[in-house]
């Protein structure tokens, strides 16, 4: 199933004064949830074979010891509902906003242990007005019942995620090198218009940026979910950015293990 | 700027914001040299960079990639960021120090980086509280910092102890660090930490190659770990570590590149045992620096199809290490025929400086290096050092005058080898007015007499190599440039001048553009808003200015005044000792001041400047001061040197600034062009002040002068320096007028014409007879520079005026031979025999050291001196001084000088007591008489003594006496001290006790000699320190070890 071909109800939403939307929420139809996974998700996971690629960067001739590291890839549960729900953010906002993503986004950009995160969603967007921008944006996944949930707050939550990612000079400036770097090998002719159009925006003016950040929730849908959560960005980032909310809402519940059964 | 400013991605904002962002770090570093505090909008320095950043990015996406474009933006990068604040967190400060030096290698400047990294002192501190991925990084970047650094081996071995402190250490964290993570992170971490164990290995991998050399397949090696290394940054999603990777792989590829041990590849064993020793050295030197990897390895330096090659680089760039492999490969080429190298350095201090270093280098693999004096004449010592088969030397160092002399003198079969090599250090002097001929001649009889001779010129950069390397080798000639805009250090360069009236006046600093290095940014700065010297503004020379500004500028240690005469470069001195509260507690400055004063007096007025650390550069001090105080002056002991613009010549230290009172040579006219940014591109050095500054004092008395001055200024240091024009080609279309009569035996009395004569003669004594001179004179003067160049139909004249000349020649061929080892005309040679004769000197007055005892002749050879045309000027000029010294004065001046009388007695006996008579009695000795007196005597000894009827000894002992003048001792043995820099004072009574130890002296090597010295007990040093007031032995042992530039 592609994700052009879902149907998807609005369930809310909020658009500025010029008509450009703030955040909305959307949900799958009953039933088309299980089958997205099944027909789009899981081939993706498939060709992630971490431990063929672990080998292929052993670190036995560095002098330093695999022991610990081999253990993780050993024990590491193959399949994740934060992965799923990156994976399904990611199709949804392609399909959704024609936002394009280049690489084979099948990782995670970001480590936050590490001094060097990145960002979930890392692409270009096509503006209402025709305008190609890149699109840097963050994946929070939640089963909490309460709206909205906790993924949402904190230093490791999503708005501060995204106000990181749009306040911080250095974190933006990596990532357009990055995917500039990205690019160079995609020989795909429409990535290569995407990156010079959005490479100039980007280089006359910041803030011809557009942030994302994407709540995938198995919850009923619920405005309370962005609302504030949207206003408290927006008075962060001032102005310096683009920003934009979604939250999905699989209409089909995670626990036990559902999602990842279906992979 | 080349193709890269039309790159899509640069040209995407406007040109104003490059102008503004570089602008505002130029503006920033002036701030900072003039200690003025300046608010900076730093972000528009880091938006101009990353759009740089990003174009560079694109230009390495090309599949043919101009090294050259991405250097050039590299730079430009890295001046950007080297502007920026330091990052107050470690990591953010890490990481910005790494892309510094990243550029700086990928802009073919890790010197600058380097200079960084150890001007900011970066070590960055590892806490508790770190997570084990956290102190990885950290510890991998100090690893790196060091391997950048590497002062010596030392810093290798430690950037691979860390690495190994981290394989001990992942025992004990890594596991705890794994278990700290949420499990949707820990894949994430673990592709973080392998991506950093790859670049840890990397590290130590290089860090071992640059100690050992030996890793024949390091490229690859760490190409294999950087694949690995960016694979799992990239799967980790780790953006900034992927891109910091892909940016060391670069810089660690080119510090490959730079590697000396890249040179051992292509060559011989030699090189590689020199490259041994110069990475085990104290100060060690593993990296090239751009110049010198660009011409040894780039450019075919060392290939030997190139007999002539011209390598004409900036100041600072590193050209002796150049040499030094060239030299090497030029040994190995002639090894079978024992080849032998002379470097041809142009002052005396600068063949004991090169000699020093080369000794120093090269010595330990066995390759011998001797000097000889800038004396015209060959004593017994360096007869010896020409004969000796069993102890020969490899490299000779001299001064052009000095191998001209051997040259004519046949050195190649006197020694049975063949010169392998002619390095000619400052090779554009040709074109220096009185000793230009000279070199050219020098090279031209090399290209006739020597005919496997290769040669190396070494210049600053002139416009015509292309045709020098075609002068000396018409076949493959070479003349190796940059290809890059290559900097060693920033300088700016600006007008010093006031405004304001009567003594309310304030001091401006106004930079000027220029066509070289300098920061190319227009402004006009406050130096001092308060009137910094009580004077009118009307009576502010240039003097005073200087005066004034350096007063403003104090704070900036090392500081070089440049004044006009000797008496300005005292007068500023003085004034700045009186205004400026200056300390100078330092073990190196009280030792030379305590020689000074025990050399030149209690109350010289040097000896009280340096207690403020300021001292005089001039020739009005002796050669071994001189040497201490530039010695100071490098080490970054002094606050402030004023010296004469003849330092010029000389001066190879770094500086931090230059106020310069004049940029006239005293007596003529503006200083060359070439000469000026010589000067100038010494500013600038590795210390506190990154921005070397130069300041020039314009006449400004009142703003009309002002505006004029700057007008003529702006141009002056505007002006590109010109093609290099042979003296030769200048004099000769200076002198010969058409349709006048040109007889070359009528310009006897020229300095110049008598050396081109005396070239004309040598090749005249190298005919079988006067048709074959006649035959072949044109060839012989198209193997100068300048004959090619002359205006052709003087051409004509001259070669006619050469064909008479050789007429004459013909029919005096006993003098004709006499020349040629004299150095003196044939002309100069007849009138001094008939001299010699009518003054009744006989062979007994010649040949004996009675010779400078008191009621000796030597009165009347002094007489004869002042009338021989080569060196009667300097002889005249002796007497011309306060006192008006005659012959015989002269004479026994000389004799005191021989006899060990101190400079102190020496000025008040013969040029008075005040502090000018100092200054005129060093300038009379080191400056006229060591090399006239010197020459003269030679010669007129070859006139007045029939060899054949002399012993040997007696022999050795006539052929010495020149050189006690020289030297200023009276023994043989004291000369050979001499020789070996010990100073004056104490030379006779270490020859004493060296003449104990060895009973033939003449036959021990320099290397012996320097151990003997070495080896002396601090007892003996005490005795030959004794009644010399103030100074110890161990005083006097760390002034030899100085002057013999073993610190």
């Amino acid at each position: 199933m592609d994700a052009n071909e879902i149907s998807l109800d609005v369930e809310y939403e909020k658009r500025d004064e010029n008509g450009k939307l703030e955040y909305e929420g959307i949900s799958f139809v009953k039933d088309e949830f299980p089958v997205f996974l099944k027909q789009t998700i899981s081939p993706i996971y498939k060709d992630e074979e971490y431990n063929v690629q672990m080998k292929e960067v052993a670190i036995d001739m560095t002098g330093f010891d695999s022991v610990n590291l081999q253990a993780v890839f050993d024990t590491m549960p193959k399949v994740s509902n934060f992965r799923i729900g990156e994976l399904v953010a990611e199709k949804i906002v392609e399909s959704r906003y024609n936002a394009k993503f280049t690489y084979n986004s099948d990782r995670d950009l970001k480590n936050p242990n590490s001094n060097n995160t990145g960002a979930d969603l890392v692409g270009f967007i096509e503006m209402e007005d025709g305008a190609v921008n890149f699109l840097f944006g963050e994946v929070k996944t939640s089963e909490e019942q309460a709206a909205p949930p906790g993924v949402m707050y904190g230093a490791t939550g999503m708005i501060d995620q995204l106000v990181e990612l749009g306040t911080s000079p250095d974190k933006l400036k990596s990532l357009v090198k990055w995917i500039f770097i990205k690019c160079t090998v995609d020989k795909d002719l429409l990535v290569q218009k995407y990156i010079k159009e959005a490479m100039q925006h980007y280089v006359k003016d910041r803030s011809n940026v557009q942030l994302i950040g994407v709540l995938v929730r198995d919850t009923n849908p619920d405005e309370k979910d962005l609302k504030n959560r949207y206003n408290d960005l927006r008075k962060k980032i001032d102005g310096q950015h683009n920003v934009q909310l979604l939250a999905v809402y699989s209409n089909y519940k995670m626990k036990n293990g559902a999602w990842e059964k279906l992979i | 700027m080349s193709n890269w400013s039309e790159n899509w991605i640069y040209k995407l904002i406007p040109q104003e914001e490059y102008k503004l962002a570089f602008d505002m770090v130029n503006s920033k570093s002036i701030s900072c040299a003039l200690n003025q505090n300046e608010e900076i909008d730093y972000s528009r320095i880091e938006h101009v960079q990353d759009i740089l950043e990003l174009t560079l990015m694109d230009i390495l996406k090309s599949e043919d990639i101009k090294e050259k474009e991405v250097a050039e933006v590299s730079q430009k990068i890295y001046l950007l960021l080297s502007a920026l604040p330091m990052p107050l967190d470690s990591i953010d400060k890490a990481k910005h120090v790494l892309n510094i030096l990243v550029y700086s290698y990928i802009g073919e400047q890790w010197e600058s980086g380097r200079r960084y990294l150890i001007e900011n002192d970066i070590n960055i501190l590892i806490e508790e509280k770190d997570d084990w991925n956290i102190c990885v990084f950290k510890k991998i970047s100090n690893a790196l910092f060091l391997l950048v650094k590497k002062e010596n081996w030392q810093d290798l071995t430690m950037a691979c102890q860390l690495i190994s402190e981290l394989r001990e250490e992942q025992k004990q964290f890594e596991l705890e660090y794994i278990n700290s993570i949420t499990p949707n992170n820990k894949m994430l971490a673990t592709y973080e930490l392998i991506s950093l164990y790859h670049l840890a290995k990397i590290v130590d991998l290089m860090a071992t190659f640059m100690t050992n050399g030996e890793m024949v397949d390091i490229r690859e090696q760490i190409g294999m770990h950087f694949g690995k290394a960016i694979e799992a940054a990239e799967e980790g999603g780790i953006v900034s570590l992927n891109l910091l990777l892909i940016m060391l792989q670069r810089m660690l590829q080119k510090m490959i590149s730079n590697s000396v041990w890249m040179v051992t590849q292509r060559v011989n064993s030699r090189v590689t045992k020199f490259v041994r020793n110069i990475t085990s050295q104290e100060k060690a030197i593993f990296e090239l620096m751009y110049p010198q990897k660009h011409a040894i390895l780039e450019e075919g330096l060392l290939d030997p199809a190139h007999k002539a090659v011209v390598v004409n680089m900036p100041t600072s760039s590193g050209k002796t290490l150049i040499a030094q492999f060239r030299i090497l490969q030029a040994l190995n080429q002639f090894s079978e025929d024992n080849g032998w190298v002379v470097y041809i350095a142009p002052t005396r201090a600068l063949v004991n400086q090169v000699a020093s270093k080369l000794k120093k280098e090269f010595e330990p693999i066995g390759i011998k290096v001797e000097k000889m004096s800038g004396a015209i004449e060959i004593d017994s010592f360096e007869n010896n050092m020409l004969t000796d088969s069993k102890d020969r030397f490899d490299v000779l160092v001299v001064t052009p005058e000095k191998m001209n002399l051997l040259i004519r003198d046949d050195i190649e079969t006197k020694m049975g080898r063949p010169l392998a090599l002619a390095v000619v250090d400052e090779a554009h002097n040709i074109e220096e007015e009185s000793r230009g001929i000279n070199l050219e001649i020098l090279l031209a009889n090399i290209k006739n007499d020597c005919s496997k001779a290769n040669f190396l010129l070494l210049t600053p950069f002139i416009k015509n190599s292309d045709e020098i390397a075609k002068w000396l080798d018409a076949d493959s000639p070479k003349s190796i440039s940059l290809a890059l805009d290559w900097k060693p250090n920033k300088r700016i360069l600006g007008a010093i001048y006031p405004e304001g009236s009567r003594r309310n006046w304030k001091l401006f600093y106004q930079t000027l553009l220029t066509n070289s290095a300098e920061i190319q940014f227009e402004k006009k700065m406050i130096l001092s808003d308060e009137t910094l010297i009580d004077v009118t503004r009307s009576n502010l020379n240039k003097m005073k200015l200087a005066i004034a500004s350096t007063i403003r500028l104090a704070d900036r240690k090392g500081i070089l005044v440049i004044g006009g005469h000797v008496k300005d470069c005292w007068n500023i001195a003085h004034a700045l000792y009186e205004k400026l509260d200056l300390e100078c507690n330092d073990d190196d400055v009280e030792l030379v001041k305590k020689y000074v004063a025990t050399e030149y007096g209690e109350e010289f007025e040097l000896v009280h400047l340096l207690t403020k650390g300021i001292a005089v550069h001039h020739s009005g001090l002796s050669d071994e001061v001189r040497v201490l105080i530039e010695w100071l002056m490098e080490r970054g002991k002094l606050n402030i040197l004023v010296a004469t613009t003849t330092i010029a010549q000389g001066i190879n230290f770094p500086v931090s600034t230059i106020i310069m009172a004049s940029i006239s040579y005293p007596y003529t006219s503006e200083m060359p062009v070439r000469d000026f940014w010589n000067l100038v591109g010494r500013a600038g050095r590795a210390g506190q002040n990154d921005v070397g500054m130069i300041g020039i004092a314009i006449g400004a008395s009142n703003d009309r002068q002002k505006q004029e001055e700057l007008t003529k200024l702006t141009r002056y240091v505007k002006k590109s320096t010109e093609e290099l024009v042979s003296q030769l080609q200048k004099l000769a279309e200076n002198t010969i007028e058409f349709g006048k009569q040109f007889s070359l035996t009528s310009q006897f009395y020229n300095p110049e014409w008598s050396q081109f004569l005396q070239y004309i003669t040598h090749m005249f004594n190298q005919c079988k007879d006067l048709g074959e001179f006649e035959e072949k004179t044109d060839l012989f003067l198209r193997r100068t520079f300048g004959y090619s160049n002359i205006e052709p139909r003087k051409q004509k004249i001259l070669l006619s005026a050469v064909k008479e000349y050789g007429e004459v020649l013909n029919r005096n061929k006993g003098l004709a031979k006499l020349s040629d080892s004299t150095g003196f005309s044939m002309e100069t040679l007849g009138r001094t025999a008939y001299k010699i004769k009518e003054l009744g000197i006989r062979q007994d007055t010649l040949k004996g050291s009675s010779l400078f005892s008191n009621d000796s002749q030597l009165k009347d050879l002094i007489g004869i001196m002042m009338n021989i045309p080569e060196i009667s000027k300097n002889m005249q000029d002796i007497a011309k001084g306060n006192r008006n010294l005659s012959g015989d004065m002269i004479a026994r001046l000389t004799t005191d000088w021989v006899n060990g009388t101190k400079l102190e007695a020496l000025a008040s006996r013969y040029f008075g007591d005040d502090r000018d008579a100092m200054t005129e009695c060093c300038q009379a000795i080191y400056g006229k008489l060591v090399n006239s007196a010197t020459w003269g005597l030679s010669t007129i000894q070859k006139l007045g003594i029939k060899e054949d009827s002399l012993s040997e000894e007696e022999l050795q002992k006539v052929s010495n006496l020149p050189a006690m003048i020289y030297y200023g001792v009276n023994s043989d043995e004291a000369i050979l001290m001499r020789m070996n820099n010990v100073p004056r004072s104490v030379a006779s009574e270490m020859g004493v006790e060296y003449k104990k130890d060895f009973d033939d002296i003449y036959k021990q090597s320099s290397y012996e000699i320097r151990q003997w010295i070495e080896g002396l007990t601090s007892d003996k040093w005490d005795a030959f320190a004794e009644n010399k007031r103030g100074m110890s032995g161990s005083d006097y042992k760390a002034i030899w070890k100085v002057l013999n530039n073993e610190t």
